[in-house]
């Protein structure tokens, strides 16, 4: 039985607290970092090196996050969201740089399995006509948290009594969300069926760790992964480091690059709508090649040119094509993988070849740029040169990722995904 | 029901390892072709960094010991703002242009700086550094006022440092190659996952 607009609607809301959070919380740590510097009087090297267990989360989100196509997917975004809930109010309360960090740890376990939870259950719950056009709504507000974090900040929040710790408190917001509506959240249909067929013995109670990889799934397993690792190094890489870029090699001031993140994401995030309308429209594959393309061509521009007119249109579209493609990647890390792995598959490509992305592509930038001792010794040219890593993953998609546009979930098997697919023309 | 043509735990281990071992080596590769650089347009951008940070609270012992070891602070004195507030640094943005050589082991470095005032962003301060080397390593041992031609990429100058044209090519090389091994890792995927798939001939 096919679900009422009314619950579809609804659960969109719902969900879209799991992406909002993730830009949000994710936004906080990059723009808050010298205000939360000065509180626990740490230094550069060490802010960096505490980086690496934060973000290392993300990856930790995988096992609990995997755990959905056991006990399925309400339970564990339920859980992952009083999770995320109680980090960020314990990370207000962080009294140490090494308890921020670890509360910042566990935020984004659950932030991450939150993340790729809500992303299986849209792909599971709409119907193929609306589903990209809901993935791009849902991803939309991955940007729109990052917007809120820059206009809270443009507010003076920071400079209350609390300072930073006020921009964690607000992460109490979805679990008050939760409460009141999570009775009227129901497991996906898709989920239940699969459950029932467990239960009649004919598949396994438990999904083994490396069932992802097993001979029916891998190569698309394989396929979509190493698309995500090439985007996300010089993507994470470039995002990390724009701001820093900005102010040291462009003469950009603090606000201005403030008002920039704010037009530009703000504007930008109508990538993430479009994308999900092109998906509808031109299908999965030529509208990633188009938002691959674009963000490269965009970011090389953006990292080259010294005029700041076209450096904020630049922007503006490399968010636009950079972040837009996210629904696009995400329906290509779910649609491809049948229900009883489908979880644990988005997991895989998410929290561990993206993953590589968050750790490595801010690293190789920092390293290679780095003004005295880097190899190339500026960021502009390292982030334009690492974005030429995108173009094995636009191969990848024009060459063997396979066509899911107009197809419901069900008419996707497992001998369709190991077929080579025909490159476009 | 079992997953057909399910992976190994020690595939997947040995899988692991080897990009385990590919990330080492790049590691180690970028360590050597990072190594041997010491620019002084860095070593500028660091002091004049460290030397924003020594009126900031919480963090002014270690910015003070940090810039010391590249110049000492004194020299900054003509650029540092009166009253600021101690939340941030002393500057509110800061941009070094390309060294020019100034006789034996000495460079000048052009810099573009606003000071960062209590009440906002305050009057832009120009001026050039200049470094003496010693061994490997760069010192602010002065503060000049600019000379003809001396200016940061921002007013049109030269950048600090430019990847030369053969990196260019290089990179879109390296673009085809990975473009190469992802088509052949994904064919090894596709063929493995045929072979491991029930009924196949091997």
């Amino acid at each position: 039985m096919a679900r009422s607009d009314r619950y579809l609607k609804l659960l969109l809301i719902l969900l879209i607290s799991a992406t909002f959070f993730e830009g949000y919380d994710s936004s906080i740590l990059a723009l808050l970092l010298p205000n939360i510097q000065a509180t626990f009087h740490a230094s550069e090297a060490l802010l960096g090196l505490t980086r690496i267990p934060i973000e290392l989360g993300l990856f930790v989100a995988f096992f609990l996050a995997r755990q959905s196509d056991r006990v399925g997917r309400r339970p564990l975004l339920l859980w992952s969201v009083v999770g995320y809930t109680v980090f960020a109010a314990l990370t207000a309360l962080s009294w140490n740089i090494w308890a921020f960090t670890f509360f910042q740890f566990g935020s984004r376990v659950f932030l991450g399995a939150e993340f790729s939870v809500a992303i299986t259950m849209v792909v599971e719950e709409f119907p193929v006509a609306r589903r990209a056009r809901a993935l791009g709504t849902l991803l939309t507000f991955e940007g729109l948290g990052t917007i809120m974090v820059a206009i809270l900040l443009g507010l003076g929040l920071q400079n209350g009594r609390l300072e930073w710790r006020a921009f964690f408190l607000i992460g109490i917001v979805p679990l008050l969300v939760l409460t009141v509506l999570r009775r009227r959240m129901h497991e996906t249909e898709r989920f239940v069926e699969e459950k029932k067929r467990r239960e009649r013995g004919e598949g396994t109670l438990r999904t083994p760790f490396l069932a992802a990889w097993a001979s029916p799934y891998r190569r698309n397993l394989v396929l979509v992964g190493m698309v995500y690792l090439m985007r996300s190094i010089p993507f994470f890489g470039a995002t990390a480091w724009w701001a820093y870029y900005a102010e040291r090699e462009r003469g950009f001031t603090e606000t201005q690059v403030a008002v920039y993140i704010l037009v530009a994401y703000g504007i930008g995030c109508v990538g993430y709508y479009v994308c999900g309308r092109l998906m509808e429209r031109l299908g999965r594959r030529p509208t990633a090649i188009i938002y691959f393309v674009g963000g490269v061509v965009f970011s090389v521009i953006l990292f080259q040119t010294t005029d700041r007119v076209v450096a904020f249109f630049a922007l503006m579209l490399a968010v636009g094509f950079g972040l837009g493609v996210q629904p696009v990647l995400s329906a290509f890390g779910t649609e491809l993988f049948p229900t009883e792995i489908r979880g644990q598959a988005a997991a895989w490509v998410r929290n561990w070849f993206e993953i590589a992305g968050y750790v490595f592509g801010p690293a190789l930038v920092g390293i290679l740029g780095d003004h005295s001792t880097g190899a190339i010794g500026n960021i502009g040219d390292t982030v334009s040169l690492l974005m030429i890593m995108q173009l094995p993953g636009i191969y990848l998609i024009w060459r063997y990722m396979p066509e899911t546009k107009g197809l419901e979930l069900d008419e996707l098997s497992p001998v369709e995904a190991l077929l080579t697919e025909t490159p476009l023309t | 029901m079992a997953v057909q043509g399910e992976v190994r735990r020690a595939t997947f281990v040995k899988v692991i390892v080897i990009v385990l071992v590919v990330i080492a080596g790049l590691g180690l590769l970028i360590h050597a072709v990072n190594a041997g650089h010491h620019r002084p347009e860095g070593a500028a951008e660091r002091w004049l960094a460290a030397v924003g940070d020594t009126g900031r609270k919480g963090v002014d012992r270690q910015a003070r010991q940090q810039a010391e070891r590249i110049g000492p602070v004194a020299i900054a004195a003509p650029i540092l703002p009166t009253t600021h507030d101690p939340h941030h640094s002393e500057f509110a943005d800061l941009e070094v242009g390309k060294s020019r050589p100034s006789g034996t082991d000495i460079v000048r470095v052009p810099f573009r700086l606003h000071e960062q005032l209590a009440s906002g962003a305050g009057p832009l301060k120009q001026g050039t550094l200049v470094l003496h080397r010693s061994g490997s390593t760069w010192h602010v041992i002065a503060l000049d006022a600019r000379r003809p031609g001396e200016k940061v990429r921002s007013e049109g100058g030269p950048p600090a440092t430019r990847a030369p044209l053969a990196l260019w090519i290089g990179a879109v090389c390296l673009g085809i190659v990975l473009a190469l091994i992802a088509h052949f890792i994904t064919r090894y995927a596709e063929l493995s996952a045929q072979r491991a798939a029930p009924g196949s001939a091997t």
